[in-house]
């Protein structure tokens, strides 16, 4: 770092060596971000210059409300004999503003878009809050899209994203904490709680494991909860990013914990539960029965993405007195011609459709169409013609495929996808009694698997006392308590109601 | 209630521990063997075996209930001191680890016999001990959650395969009543009440359990629905079989499964019920893996006992794989029952003087 160059930390009191250090550090005149302003206080008639950087300041905001008053102020008697007090005071209009005597500092907030008044004589300089990066609107969600319910989502400005937060969840228990991570690029991280409802212990493991990020340069949020993860080798995710406040909100109340971070149009969720993977956002904007319609259809979709081509396979090569028998009969018929054994069959498939989709991802907007087309004809109908597959098969995997599309979580989605290859190994080498056996397997790992502490099948298993918005959900008058697994410090959403006489 | 006590369980999912490994029997050899001697009085052989284990199970109980927080390993070395102590906990560990040999012989059977005649046995056996052992390194909590999440999908499977197989009941053919004879069957079940011993060692998990009060509610009544969910499947298997081809019958639970069929598209339903009782074997043999490791581990006073659960697989492994066929199986649990009765049903009464002494002695200094 800069301070240990020529071993000084502190600012001198002349204002010409100050400015020498500063232009010798941002790289000055070969670095033409640093703007230097040299005036003349007019109340003061001592010499100043204002400095920011290009980019990161608003330079309208500079003008306004710092060198206009600097030069305009008439001389008069002022109450504070110190010139920088003087400044900050009684001259500068801007609505912030401290002081600060320390070369590392200014620097650093010079990077974060502050601006720096520096008076010759003074061995203090003046920084005034002046942010102005450059973020684009609140957009729509194009990940969590609901039909029912607001269309904001967070942007890549942190400090718009926080004021999303503030103005969906009004409550003056909802703190904001700021953490600086990465030594070269200091970013800022917000971490978020209402104070009366999340658990302490929960907040301070988020704070430690925030803390204890050691490294150059944190750039947005998924590489932050990577640092983060306390199992980075886990198929299962530890905790989940949502791009809408509203959801976001929804989480703080019942007492989880939110990151917000500047670059990141995503708000990070800690601890998290298997059942807040799957919910979607819209779950609680549709009335009772419409939502439960859903949150079956989805829970039917997880079970036929993870299990389908396992189940086929098992099916097809351990269990075939399974299948009614005319079915059987027309499945043989149509596989006669295929000479491939039924493992190779859904591979090739599976992996065709896992190409689909990750072109489907990666291609220009423009000529994704054409992926579709290419995929439903070539995979579909030509590889069935061609005799490479039956269509049986398609069916299976197109099945498996949608299904895949309704689960709302990126990550779920992964470990959805990763999961249904295990089984179809297990299911091709030893049927019902392998994927049985990696159920079980799984089936244990998930129950005894935490995020920061909570057990991630929590409340169904282990039983804690919930609103039982876990599967299914309730009718919003009965959701009276959070749920308990996350140990919230006020459990009751709402008294029970009394009888009117 | 806090969220980060890993291994302490709560009433639900202790209770549910035992409604699967209790409930289990109704599947296994057990079923034809209690038919064999109680002719069609066999169904009310566990209710019974069950009444005559409940009054050990009582006087351990009270043993227990002065000493909070303590398991059975425990209370035995308190009383019994370190060679006392580790007498009665060998004793233990080698009864369950026989059984549990035994009994997880008898699944392997079943599974080679009825679905993969094709796999070699040992294979079998091992990919099922393997992911026991796997269920069990994950710990007591594991074993617990698990069968709470499950336990309701495995009584309503239960209770979809009486319903698909209720046209077929002959509830006639539970006559005669007292079969064997009323004396014959009782005492039939106190030589077979050993199937429940179970709920002796079950007492070693005291500390596991959030509260006393959890563990004796969750204890008593995973075993009487249990019993009673035997007693009422071994009726149906009665009625549907028949006496006495039922004892001709090997694995009469699977042979209900093959009999059933949704509708007339789905005539073989059996390998979705199959499916789902192997998840719950492995459930099984994960919690007598558990429980070997930590009774041994007692026995020697070591900390450690999850380190010991490989061992302990294997061992099961290699002690299962012994008997020649499925007639040797049933003969060795059959003579295993029947000691293990002396043992289960003698070892609380031990207890409860050895304690008794052990009060007076430090009544009066």
């Amino acid at each position: 770092m800069t301070t240990q160059r020529d071993g000084k930390t502190e600012l001198s009191i002349r204002l010409a060596d100050n400015l020498e250090r500063f232009k010798r550090d941002f790289a000055y005149p070969a670095n033409q971000a640093l703007v230097i302003r040299h005036l003349i206080v007019g109340a003061l008639k001592c010499d100043a210059a204002v400095l920011f950087l290009e980019g990161a300041a608003d330079v309208g905001e500079v003008e306004k409300r710092i060198i206009e008053p600097l030069m305009e102020r008439e001389q008069v008697t002022f109450r504070n004999g110190d010139p920088i007090d003087t400044v900050r005071l009684e001259i500068v209009t801007h609505r912030t503003g401290k002081t600060s005597g320390a070369f590392d500092e200014i620097e650093n907030s010079l990077i974060n878009g502050w601006t720096v008044v520096l008076l010759d004589g003074a061995d203090r300089a003046l920084l005034f809050e002046t942010r102005g990066f450059e973020s684009r609107q609140v957009a729509e969600p194009i990940v969590e899209h609901v039909i029912r319910g607001p269309k904001e989502a967070f942007t890549e400005s942190a400090a718009v994203n926080r004021s999303l937060v503030r103005k969906y969840l009004r409550d003056r228990h909802l703190v904001a904490e700021t953490f600086t991570v990465g030594e070269r690029s200091a970013s800022d991280v917000t971490l978020m709680y209402v104070k009366d409802l999340a658990d302490p212990n929960i907040v301070d493991q988020v704070r430690k494991r925030i803390r204890s990020v050691r490294t150059d340069a944190v750039p947005s949020l998924p590489i932050l909860e990577q640092y983060l993860d306390e199992h980075p080798y886990s198929l299962v995710p530890s905790s989940l990013h949502t791009e809408r406040p509203d959801r976001a909100c929804a989480f703080l109340l019942e007492g989880h914990v939110i990151l917000i971070m500047d670059n990141s149009p995503a708000a990070l969720v800690m601890p998290i539960t298997l059942w807040s993977l799957t919910h979607s956002a819209e779950d609680h904007y549709m009335r009772w029965a419409y939502s439960n319609f859903m949150r079956i259809i989805r829970l039917l979709a997880v079970f036929v993405a993870v299990l389908t081509p396992s189940v086929y396979i098992a099916v097809a090569t351990f269990h075939e007195e399974m299948i009614p028998t005319d079915l059987l009969l027309a499945i043989a018929a149509t596989r006669e011609k295929v000479p491939f054994p039924a493992l190779l069959e859904v591979l090739l498939m599976e992996f065709a459709f896992e190409l689909v989709r990750e072109a489907a991802i990666r291609v220009p907007t423009v000529i994704g169409p054409t992926i579709g087309i290419v995929g439903a004809l070539i995979l579909g109908q030509a590889a069935v013609e061609a005799n490479i597959i039956s269509p049986i098969l398609v069916v299976v995997v197109a099945m498996t495929g949608i299904s895949s599309f309704t689960i709302p979580e990126p990550s779920l989605n992964v470990t959805v996808r990763i999961t249904r290859f295990i089984l179809l190994f297990t299911g091709a080498f030893m049927g019902f009694f392998g994927i049985a056996l990696v159920v079980a397997c799984m089936l244990a790992y998930l129950t005894t698997y935490t995020s920061y502490g909570v057990p991630f099948l929590s409340p169904l298993t282990p039983h804690f006392r919930s609103s039982a918005d876990i599967i299914l959900r309730m009718p919003v008058h009965k959701e009276r308590i959070r749920p308990q697994n996350l140990n919230p410090r006020d459990s009751v959403r709402r008294p029970e109601r009394t009888k009117q006489p | 209630m806090n969220a980060s006590v890993d291994e302490k369980v709560g009433g639900r999912e202790f209770t549910s521990i035992f409604l699967i490994a209790v409930g289990m029997k109704l599947s296994d050899i057990t079923a034809t063997i209690l038919f064999e001697s109680g002719q069609t009085a066999g169904w009310m052989i566990p209710i019974l075996s069950l009444c005559f284990m409940m009054i050990a199970y009582a006087v351990l109980m009270s043993v227990l209930k002065r000493r909070p927080g303590q398991g059975l390993p425990e209370v035995v070395f308190a009383i019994g001191g370190r060679f006392g102590g580790s007498v009665i906990c060998l004793l233990l560990f080698f009864a369950a680890l026989l059984m549990t040999a035994v009994t997880s012989r008898g699944y392997v059977d079943i599974i080679n016999v009825m679905v993969y005649q094709r796999s070699p046995l040992y294979a079998l056996y091992f990919m099922l001990l393997g992911a026991a052992f796997y269920v069990a390194r994950r710990g007591f909590a594991a074993i617990a959650r698990i069968s709470w999440v499950l336990i309701f999908l495995i009584e309503g499977a239960l209770i979809l395969l009486v319903s698909n197989m209720w046209q077929d009941i002959d509830w006639y053919r539970l006559y005669p009543i007292a079969g064997s004879g009323v004396m014959e069957v009782a005492r039939s079940s106190l030589m077979h009440s050993a199937m429940f011993g179970e709920i002796i060692l079950a007492t070693a998990f005291v500390p596991l359990v959030n509260s006393f009060k959890a563990f004796r509610i969750g204890s008593a009544l995973g075993f009487v629905v249990s019993s009673l969910k035997i007693a009422i499947l071994m009726a149906v298997y009665l009625a549907v079989f028949d006496y006495p081809e039922i004892i001709h019958i090997a694995y009469p639970f699977q042979q209900l499964t093959k009999n059933t069929s949704f509708g007339r598209v789905f005539t073989h339903a059996e390998s979705f019920f199959i499916a789902f009782w192997l998840v719950i074997s492995v459930i099984y043999f994960a919690f007598y893996i558990y429980l070997l490791a930590f009774l041994f581990a007692h026995a020697l006073r070591m900390d450690q006992h999850r380190k010991l659960q490989l061992p302990m697989a294997g061992l099961v492994f290699l002690i299962g794989l012994m008997p020649g066929n499925t007639e040797q199986v049933r003969s060795y649990w059959e003579s295993l029952i029947s000691y293990s009765t002396l043992l289960y049903g003698l070892l609380p009464f031990v207890i409860w003087t050895m304690d008794w002494i052990w009060r007076k002695r430090h009544a009066n200094p």
